[in-house]
């Protein structure tokens, strides 16, 4: 069976584009592959290449150079071929005609793809359910907010019921309890059928560890790394880290450090608490380290896990965090 | 899929917002009946102050029902492209397996009733206002010309809307610069043969030229100082509309290629 | 007071600005003089064979007729130009570019704002109707003659031109409010009332020629007093309708009372829109059927 997406040493420039009238390079020389069922993740700050990346696996842009494949299919050559098993939608996306109702702008999609009416109505019924906008189907385009008309283009996405599907920053400008929503309902459409594959990007680290299979990070048209979220912490930190708070006593902590899977160990003592900092095997060894303060008779204030985020990935590999823009 | 069916649901579904708009925004019933009124009664009573023959009153007349086609064929479809990239639906339209000239065709479907009602509204004013008669040696010949020429201008629409996946303001300011031009050169108010031999010989290769004259021709016969025999015209007019379609079908193709492979089609705000 | 004028001059030195840029930076400079050239004259040269298709029916030529349709044809464009201007500019920004909403909420006087937008439309028209003039110098028909810089009254053109201003701006901003409140065919607002006009301002056709009753309201039109007084400063005598009979003076205090009248409704209309559309939500209406 072909990956779902494939991309072989692909490449993106734009002519005189760049600060100094030079072409602007895009995406450089990335290569990745998407399994079958996955859900994959594209993460990087703004200007990374993601959408550039998902523009040329949509057939809306070609690659300046390099191969790409959807469903086997190449997207420079087939993109006929392609377009009827995919479907893309991008955050912050208003787009739609004013004049027609939400149910009316959605049908009119799904006839763009060949959907019988009678499936159509169904299909949509059930996403604006998803999206909490049902109670909105008739009201033209032009009276929502912009919060709203993304709803609707976040169901335009599902309703053609794509292979593949694309969903770039789909929880850009969205409140809350609709990004919840929408990572449930994402997850759940996933699981429903075996072969359907979704690559979605976002800047939200939360986003990726939380949905993704796994996440390939992206910066300044590189591809730095690609693994599973676990995967990518382990490379900043190996050992999982703890930071536990204890109530004053008599007693010395350093010696914790002689607990079997204890790597490290120190302590930090004042009046009011003692800090322990310990790093440690593998996070079930923490259960040993508490049972071993608990024999000791100390009292423990707090217990945090200092596990490393897709951010500590993404500086470590980077050198500057999400939010910082280009250097 | 069914690629028929396809092109039938899309162009279907695109005609629907043009549809649905005549009703929901009433208000361009005003400006595509009276409004062009107006302007096509200045042109006539142009003549009526010359004291030309009313045959002339008559050319202005179907030539700004003809017009109407026209504008439809600039604006509700050449241009339509850009104002769909705006709103970002030009992505979505080129994303979906949907061929575009589904799209287009569905635009010009939509479009024609608020054309037709236009068109009708000035040949009523011909009639009852100017006297125009209108008396064709066929029927059916009539509209036979007529249906042609349509699917000619149509097929050249198509061709102006696809420069419009590559450019943006360039090619709506060329689509504009269009309208004025081809009025002069298609005759639409006098007999093309007015223009001399050089300028009407380039004037023919204009599908509106061509049919506009034909339609004289059956409507009034040798008054309409035609410029070739109607069998001519109709046959260019046949090869105009297989030609442009063609050409469109090329056109839209290469051009969404192009415009793929230098990234405008997410090209906005221009 | 200083302070309001200033200000007001701003915003139409910004919306002038912003105009120009949009009818000009859209090609090379060449293409965009053609553009600027052909459309026009195109326009013109319509009414020339028109003349020329009478002439050989009827076996009689009438330059004087014709240089009266090719003057008022030519000056027109700029009644277009200004009024579409404005129209333009309020649905392609509010529909097109998505930023009417931020020039609303911004401290720029909106009314200055959009004056200068239609303004840098009527510079474009005004270079295109200079040219049309000047090559009617080059047509048969004896416009040569009659259209020659020689006889043009200089000092009348000039003030006709700058009496002109307010009665275009006036005309914009009634068109501009109605378009404020439109879907987005309200851009055509200003073509087709521009139609009305053609008709009824005695552009191209002495108003003798329309019924009894539309010739008492046209003859008192602002557009049909303006052309009207240009042309006579250009080819040196009345045209021929009702305004033939009238003095210099009462067509000149006519046109500047018209002018007037035109802005002073044109700009209370825009307010009173501008509120309408405040509550209607209208200024970020997308509509795009």
């Amino acid at each position: 069976m072909p990956e779902a997406i494939a991309t072989e040493d692909l490449r993106r420039t734009y002519r005189r584009s760049g600060r100094d009238g030079s072409d602007r390079v895009a995406l450089d020389a990335v290569t990745l592959q998407v399994r079958p069922g996955e859900l994959f993740g594209l993460l990087g700050p703004n200007g990374a290449g993601k959408t550039t990346l998902i523009k040329i696996l949509t057939t809306l842009l070609l690659p300046t150079s390099g191969r790409a494949w959807v469903d086997g299919l190449d997207v420079a050559t087939q993109a006929e071929a392609i377009r009827p098993r995919i479907n893309m939608v991008s955050g912050g996306e208003s787009s739609g005609y004013g004049l027609l109702t939400v149910r009316e702008n959605l049908w009119l999609f799904s006839q763009l793809y060949g959907v019988p009416t009678r499936t159509a109505r169904e299909r949509i019924d059930k996403m604006l359910a998803v999206v909490s906008l049902a109670d909105r189907a008739g009201t033209k385009v032009s009276q929502l907010s912009t919060g709203l008309r993304q709803k609707m283009n976040f169901c335009r996405g599902f309703i053609t019921d794509p292979k593949i599907l694309f969903l770039d920053e789909p929880t850009l400008g969205l409140d809350v309890q609709a990004a919840r929503a929408i990572r449930a309902f994402v997850r759940d459409w996933l699981a429903e059928k075996p072969d359907r594959t979704l690559l979605l990007t976002t800047h939200y680290m939360q986003e990726a560890d939380e949905l993704c299979d796994r996440v390939a990070i992206i910066d300044q048209g590189r591809l730095l790394a690609c693994d599973t979220p676990e995967g990518l912490k382990r490379q900043v930190r190996r050992e999982a880290t703890f930071e536990i708070d204890l109530a004053p006593g008599p007693q010395r902590w350093e010696d914790l450090a002689f607990v079997p899977g204890v790597v490290r160990c120190t302590a930090t003592v004042d009046a009011n608490r003692s800090v322990l900092r310990l790093a440690l095997d593998e996070e079930p060894v923490v259960g040993r380290v508490v049972q071993a303060i608990v024999e000791r008779g100390g009292h423990i204030l707090r217990l945090r896990n200092e596990a490393p985020t897709l951010e500590d990935v993404f500086v470590r590999l980077v050198g500057r965090n999400l939010e910082a823009g280009e250097p | 899929m069914n690629r028929v069916a396809l092109f039938v649901r899309a162009a279907f579904a695109r005609a629907y917002p043009r549809i649905v708009g005549l009703i929901r925004e009433p208000t361009w019933m005003i400006q595509e009946t009276v409004l062009p009124i107006l302007a096509v009664a200045a042109y006539a009573l142009v003549y009526r102050t010359l004291h030309a023959p009313d045959e002339l009153v008559a050319f202005v007349i179907l030539g700004g029902a003809m017009t109407a086609f026209w504008l439809n064929v600039l604006w509700a479809m050449g241009a339509q492209f850009f104002w769909e990239r705006d709103s970002g639906l030009l992505e979505i339209y080129v994303l979906a397996p949907a061929p575009l000239m589904a799209i287009l065709a569905g635009m010009a479907l939509g479009g024609i009733f608020m054309t037709l009602v236009r068109a009708v509204a000035i040949l009523a004013v011909g009639l009852f206002v100017f006297g125009v008669r209108l008396e064709p040696s066929s029927w059916l010949a009539l509209f036979g010309v007529f249906a042609l020429t349509l699917l000619a201008l149509y097929g050249l629409g198509m061709i102006f809307a696809s420069a419009f996946l590559m450019w943006g303001r360039e090619a709506w300011h060329v689509v504009n610069l269009l309208q004025e031009p081809v009025y002069l050169l298609s005759g639409l108010n006098y007999p093309v043969r007015t223009l001399g031999t050089v300028l009407a010989t380039i004037a023919a290769a204009l599908p509106l030229t061509v049919g506009v004259d034909a339609l004289r021709q059956l409507l009034f016969g040798e008054a309409a100082v035609g410029l070739m025999p109607v069998g001519w015209e109709v046959a260019l007019l046949a090869v105009a509309a297989v030609l442009f379609l063609a050409l469109a079908a090329w056109s839209l193709a290469t051009l969404e290629r192009r415009a793929r492979a230098e990234g405008r089609l997410s090209t906005r705000n221009q | 007071m200083r302070s309001t004028l200033a200000a007001f001059g701003r915003s139409l030195a910004q919306g002038f600005w912003l105009g120009w840029q949009i009818e000009s930076n859209w090609a090379r400079p060449w293409l965009f003089a053609l553009y600027t050239l052909i459309k026009p004259l195109a326009g013109t040269l319509l009414l020339v064979f028109m003349f020329a298709a009478a002439a050989h029916a009827t076996g009689v030529e009438q330059p004087g007729l014709l240089a009266f349709a090719f003057v008022g044809n030519a000056l027109y464009m700029l009644v277009g130009a200004v009024s579409q201007g404005m129209t333009t500019a309020i649905v392609q920004d509010r529909e097109s570019y998505g930023m009417l909403r931020y020039v609303r909420v911004s401290p720029v006087v909106f009314e200055g704002w959009l004056i200068g937008r239609g303004l840098a439309s009527g510079l474009k028209a005004a270079i295109g109707a200079v040219w049309t003039l000047a090559f009617g110098l080059l047509l048969p028909f004896g416009l040569a003659e009659l259209l020659s810089p020689t006889r043009i009254d200089w000092v009348a053109l000039v003030l006709a031109l700058a009496l002109g201003v307010p009665l275009l701006v006036g005309l914009g901003l009634v068109l501009a409010a109605a378009a404020l409140n439109m879907a987005r065919h309200g851009a055509f607002l200003g073509e087709g009332v521009g139609s009305a006009l053609y008709l009824l301002s005695g552009a191209i056709f002495p108003l003798a020629i329309l019924p009894g009753a539309l010739q008492g309201v046209a003859t008192f039109l602002p557009p049909t007093l303006w052309l009207e007084t240009l042309r006579r400063a250009i080819l040196h005598r009345p045209g021929p309708g009702p305004l033939e009979a009238w003095p210099a003076g009462t067509l000149w205090l006519a046109l500047a009372a018209a002018s007037a009248a035109l802005l002073a409704l044109g700009w209370w209309l825009f307010r009173v829109s501008d509120r309408r559309a405040r509550r209607g939500g209208r200024y970020d209406l997308t509509t795009g059927f």
